[in-house]
């Protein structure tokens, strides 16, 4: 009798590990260009396993994305 | 002291037409109406909307520095609500003003400073990056799909290749 699928383990994962990164300052919305490198292809904000970034500097990201979309600057879907 | 606000506006492109000196005005008048000082306001740029507001696809940005006591921003806030020039704004508390923003503001007091007419609402399209940029986030190929697609296509292509020659090798022969 065939057990259930194992999950979690190396095969489910979808992209290598991404070294940790850090923020000089706080994100500005201002700055598209650079705001752009953390969305995916849909215009989605990447997790913090794809960015690297600890939780404080995700969230100033965040915070900075979701002001740039309410002025038009970003998509809120690609 | 007042506390140093950050005001980030969206103007009608309508209202920029008839003059940058007008649209600017508007907002800086609203400032200063609920006892604000405006310390730096500049053009942020004229640009494709990622989406469109009140019916607009193109807008052009204002970005101001000013001080206000802290109980007229609800009357401002309301100003700007009512008002068909701000198309939306974002307002930030900020400790101080960036380097640099002093001198980009003083820009547009020069002579020579002009902005040009913005382009009609329908010109040009939003792009989130260039897809010749080698940053642009792209779905990765499923393993099977990609090689299977180019070898179909190849071998459609021998394939037409091949009805082709027999194609025309047949009337040769009944000739």
């Amino acid at each position: 009798m065939a057990g259930r699928p194992r999950r979690g383990g190396r095969g489910d994962r979808k992209f290598a590990p991404v070294k940790p990164q850090k923020l000089d300052k706080p994100a500005d919305y201002k700055d598209t260009e650079f705001l752009i490198k953390h969305l995916g292809p849909q215009g989605q904000i990447k997790s913090r396993a794809r960015t690297g970034y600890g939780a404080q500097d995700q969230k100033s990201l965040k915070k900075a994305i979701k002001r740039a979309r309410h002025l038009g600057l970003l998509p809120f879907v690609g | 002291m007042a506390q140093i606000y950050e005001g980030m506006f969206v103007l009608d492109n309508d209202v920029v037409r008839t003059g940058w000196g007008t649209a600017k005005s508007h907002v800086t008048d609203l400032i200063a109406k609920h006892g604000g000082t405006v310390t730096t306001a500049r053009h942020f740029g004229e640009r494709k909307l990622a989406y469109s507001m009140k019916n607009r696809s193109r807008a052009t940005y204002l970005l101001c520095y000013y001080e206000i006591p802290a109980g007229n921003i609800p009357t401002l806030i309301r100003d700007l609500d009512l008002s068909e020039t701000v198309l939306r704004y974002l307002t930030l508390a900020v400790d101080a003003i960036p380097e640099g923003e002093a001198e980009a503001a003083d820009k547009e007091t020069a002579a020579d400073f002009i902005v040009a007419e913005p382009p009609r609402d329908e010109v040009g399209e939003f792009k989130l990056w260039d897809e010749k940029e080698e940053d642009a986030p792209r779905r990765a190929p499923r393993r099977d799909a990609a090689p299977k697609e180019e070898s179909e296509d190849s071998d459609d292509s021998k394939e037409t290749v091949a009805a082709a020659t027999d194609g025309g090798d047949q009337p040769a022969e009944e000739n």
